[in-house]
């Protein structure tokens, strides 16, 4: 694997010598996937001609004003969790922005943090919340890059209250030509980095949409992210350390609240009661194997536990209560909350039973830590069916109900899934039940067979979304081949964008889509 | 490497195969840890400054994906071994409470595979390790009277000829440093303050093995173990006290290990003082003003577990105030100087290693770091001078002299 003549002693030139390798033994550790069998089996198949380590935004221009030049591609990555960002031609770099690490700025009285891209949402929130502010943090984990995360999702606990995808304001992004682009009102003069939107064309839903280019337009090279009230500790009140922790926060401002409902139904109807009603920082439908995935610190406590856990857990929804303002508005929201309860016949998890000890994690998780590593406690890996769902609660539910379920149930009788009949799946709220997003969580056997008949039913799973025109999970690079044609021809447009944009395909060159349908 | 030569890292494959690659250990981030990794804090940030990153090397050379080189040679040496990935990393065999990925050990096994099949790859500082060990009995190329003249005068007892309760077991590093200022003389003279029956072996005093170890001489640390046990276990010594936090680790929990494990109980010497203070067995007549701050070395702090016996002793010594830095007891930021680093490259990555650990001091309003490891106290000294400000950096066995009015 190498770049072409005369590249890399350009890059050498431009960024120093100390910040660019093309060695094996330094490539190789970007050559991995934690994916379903990836983390056993690619090391090394797919290694980078070479790593790179810009250190500003001039940097980051170099590079990519070399890669046009020599015509190499490049990807940029943030923490290197996610898959498209494995370099599957030979003549591929890595940008690795590790040397870009700094929180510029913190503005406590506009609410939102400047940050580079390898600003961890551990880091900023550990900053911010000395100001009494926060954010949403990514259920990949707090590890995770800001910058990347908000590029792909930008979604957390918190959705329900600070929104799905709405951190995003001002960014400089560096385009594949190595221009230089600043969005939002960087793109007025001396407006500073408060806003996403700006006077004239907005420029941001170019930017992600709603699943971002994984690094196949470019990069950004600085974000401003959107913060949040936070009336909790200045320092994040944990015992333990992940994934064995517990938290306590002030009991007159946070309170989780777990709730059974007698069927799915009425827990449905209770998250849209909770959006009407305006209250609540974060609403999930916790399902069973998740939950007690998360709390087991042993695959065997797990079995040990799940025939009569996954009995005990149904229906359960997590309401997370914060008290912004003052502990009244807790108090009143926890009102609110006992009368939609009521109505919709759920009982209350009573603290410190041995249901809710399990479960009492899950606002550490909501505020910090995300799902992260707990998930893979039990199998080393977790997937979702697929077919997210990203739409109305109601669509999302009726998904899940309609179609994944039969797939997964079908799964079961193979004995290729966990053994599960709960029909609950980690059902989310956003924006206050506006939108809302499903995955069916399945743990599996590691073996081929029943690697097929995952794949097969997500695909299934994503042909029948488009059908009931939902956007099936996140329709990255040549899935989009299949999403557009249902929904538009939308993939038309993001392929006029990615040719304009990077004339010479060097930006990750499959995303956001390929050039040509796959064969 | 095919994969038949990787005998020690197929013992320890189930380790890498346990990491999920998430990425915690290398961007952990608590009001506790202001970063996980000390090599990735000081260098270039490629991914092989991490303990993912090292994981990722270790699955490829088992799997006969990279070849052994130079530059891999480096990566793999790169490391302090101070755990602190696994710490953070917080995934634990519930069974045993050990580790799921226990990165240190596959880093060693990396490290023995290579100066096994590849030591020519091998930075030749530790291959003059290796020799100066076989002809002199210690890492430091040193002759082994350096072990017998620090207790010029004492008149202790030498352990093969007078009974005795207490082996006193000073390691390598303190008798033959000039710059660790008589440390194993005081401590001897601690110990006969406070009525301790004890004796030394002096310059038949072996080497424990520990450096050997961490840098991938597993053959010659397995050597060494087996004669070394064999002895210890011979002289009737019901107790060994280590004044290295090294010495300590490999004594108590290596040389546990195995068929024929160690006898006598084994102490660091911040155990034993701490017990002796608390019998009453030593008073402290000297009242100094000073602001320290204790830095717990990896060896004895987060792998063994020792963090309140120093924290006791310190706080008993009358006008010390104690801080803590913000990174302390099993969060603590390594010196620096663990896993061969101040032998490998000059020291110097070492050192750099060591200025955030007495910045931090510095920060935490410290006057003076304390620690309990030779190691530890070189290269903290060593970076403190490259920072330029007044901070002191001690031993606890000064304090406890000091404080105790014992003169040399």
């Amino acid at each position: 694997m190498s770049l072409p003549k005369g590249a890399y002693e350009a890059l050498e030139d431009a960024l120093g010598s100390d910040h660019v390798c093309d060695d094996p033994a330094v490539t190789s550790a970007y050559s991995y996937m934690w994916l379903l069998y990836s983390t056993h089996a690619q090391s090394g198949r797919y290694r980078p001609a070479a790593v790179v380590l810009p250190g500003s935004t001039d940097d980051v221009q170099a590079i990519i004003k070399i890669a046009n030049r020599y015509r190499f591609n490049y990807i940029p990555v943030g923490t290197n969790l996610l898959p498209p960002t494995i370099p599957v031609r030979p003549d591929t770099i890595i940008i690795d922005p590790k040397r870009m690490d700094r929180i510029l700025e913190i503005d406590e009285e506009n609410m939102y943090a400047v940050v580079e891209p390898y600003v961890t949402y551990a880091q900023l929130q550990a900053e911010v919340m000395k100001k009494r502010l926060t954010i949403t943090v990514a259920e990949a984990g707090a590890q995770v890059s800001v910058v990347a995360n908000n590029m792909f999702q930008g979604m957390g606990g918190t959705g329900h209250k600070f929104g799905y995808n709405r951190g995003v304001l001002a960014c400089d992004w560096v385009l594949p030509t190595g221009e230089l682009l600043q969005i939002g009102s960087r793109g007025n003069p001396h407006a500073g980095w408060f806003w996403g939107d700006c006077a004239g064309l907005n420029l941001k839903g170019l930017l992600r949409a709603d699943s971002g280019h994984c690094g196949g337009l470019g990069m950004v090279t600085t974000m401003a992210v959107k913060l949040f009230p936070y009336p909790g500790p200045a320092v994040f009140p944990v015992k333990g350390s992940n994934p064995n922790f517990s938290v306590e926060f002030p009991e007159d401002r946070f309170r989780l609240n777990l709730i059974k409902f007698p069927d799915r139904k009425n827990l449905i109807d209770a998250m849209y009661e909770i959006g009407h009603a305006e209250i609540a920082a974060a609403v999930h439908e916790e399902p069973a194997s998740m939950v007690l995935s998360g709390a087991s610190p042993s695959v065997e406590y797990f079995w040990e536990r799940w025939p009569q856990f996954k009995q005990q857990w149904r229906n359960v929804l997590s309401v997370t209560l914060i008290g912004f303002s003052s502990p009244r508005q807790a108090e009143y929201e926890q009102k609110v909350l006992d009368a939609i309860v009521a109505e919709q016949k759920g009982e209350y998890l009573r603290e410190g039973s041995e249901l809710w000890k399990i479960g009492a994690d899950l606002l550490g998780e909501q505020i910090r830590t995300g799902l992260s590593n707990r998930l893979f406690r039990i199998a080393g890996d977790f997937f979702v069916i697929g077919g997210f769902g990203f739409d109305s609660i109601d669509h999302s539910y009726r998904m899940s109900e309609e179609f994944m379920w039969p797939l997964i149930e079908a799964g079961q009788k193979k004995g290729h899934f966990i053994e599960d009949d709960t029909h609950n799946d980690w059902l989310n709220s956003y924006q206050l039940g506006q939108m809302s997003e499903t995955e069916p969580l399945i743990y599996f056997e590691h073996d081929l067979g029943a690697g097929a008949t995952f794949i097969t039913s997500y695909m299934q799973t994503i042909t029948e979304a488009i059908k009931r025109k939902m956007t099936p999970t996140w329709p990255l690079g040549p899935m989009m081949y299949i999403t557009g044609p249902a929904m538009c021809n939308y993939h038309e447009l993001v392929l006029k964008i990615k040719k304009k944009l990077d004339p010479r395909l060097t930006s990750n060159p499959n995303y956001p889509l390929p050039p040509e349908p796959p064969a | 490497m095919g994969k038949q030569e990787m005998k020690n890292l197929s013992l320890v494959s189930h380790f890498i195969y346990n990491c999920r690659k998430c990425g915690l250990c290398g961007s952990k981030f608590t009001a506790r840890v202001p970063y996980v990794c000390p090599v990735k804090e000081s260098t270039g940030g490629f991914e092989h400054s991490t303990a993912r990153g090292k994981i990722i090397l270790a699955q490829g050379l088992l799997e006969g994906a990279i070849r052994p080189s130079r530059e891999l040679a480096e990566i793999i040496y790169t490391c302090t071994l101070c755990g602190n990935c696994q710490i953070q990393c917080g995934s634990i065999d519930n069974s045993t409470g050990l580790p799921l990925v226990d990165t240190t050990q596959v880093i060693e096994a990396m490290r023995a595979d290579l100066l096994r099949d590849h030591p020519e790859l091998v930075d030749q500082a530790y291959q003059a390790m290796f020799n100066s060990t076989r002809q002199y009995d210690n890492p430091w190329g040193l002759p082994r009277t350096v072990k017998e003249r620090w207790a010029k005068g004492l008149s202790l007892k030498d352990v093969r000829k007078e009974p005795h309760e207490v082996l006193l077991f000073t390691g390598c590093t303190i008798p033959s440093n000039p710059a660790l200022g008589g440390r194993a003389r005081k401590a001897a003279l601690i110990l006969q303050k406070a009525g301790v029956d004890f004796a030394v072996l002096g310059k038949n005093e072996p080497c424990c093995g520990s450096v050997q170890k961490r840098v991938g001489a597993f053959d010659l640390a397995q050597e060494m173990k087996e004669k070394n046990i064999a002895l210890l276990n011979s002289l009737g010594s019901s107790t060994i006290i280590t004044l290295c936090a090294g010495c300590y680790h490999t004594l108590k929990n290596d040389y546990q290990a195995g068929e024929t494990p160690l006898k006598p109980e084994v102490y660091h010497f911040v155990e034993f003082v701490s017990q002796l203070v608390k019998k009453e067995k030593l008073a402290f007549t000297k009242k100094n003003s000073l602001t320290v701050t204790y830095h717990d070395p990896c060896h004895l702090g987060r792998m063994m577990k020792v963090f309140d016996p120093p924290r006791e002793i310190l706080k008993a010594l009358p006008g010390i105030t104690l801080v803590e830095r913000a990174a302390s007891r099993e969060n603590t930021i390594c010196c620096g100087a663990g896993g061969g680093m101040r032998l490998f490259g000059g020291g110097i990555l070492a050192e750099e290693i060591g200025k955030a650990a007495v910045q931090a001091a510095r920060d935490a309003g410290a006057e003076a770091v304390v620690t309990a490891c030779p190691f530890c106290e070189l290269n903290l000294d060593a970076a403190a001078r490259q920072l330029g400000f007044p901070l002191a950096v001690y031993d606890i066995t000064d304090l406890v002299s000091e404080w105790s009015g014992i003169e040399e």
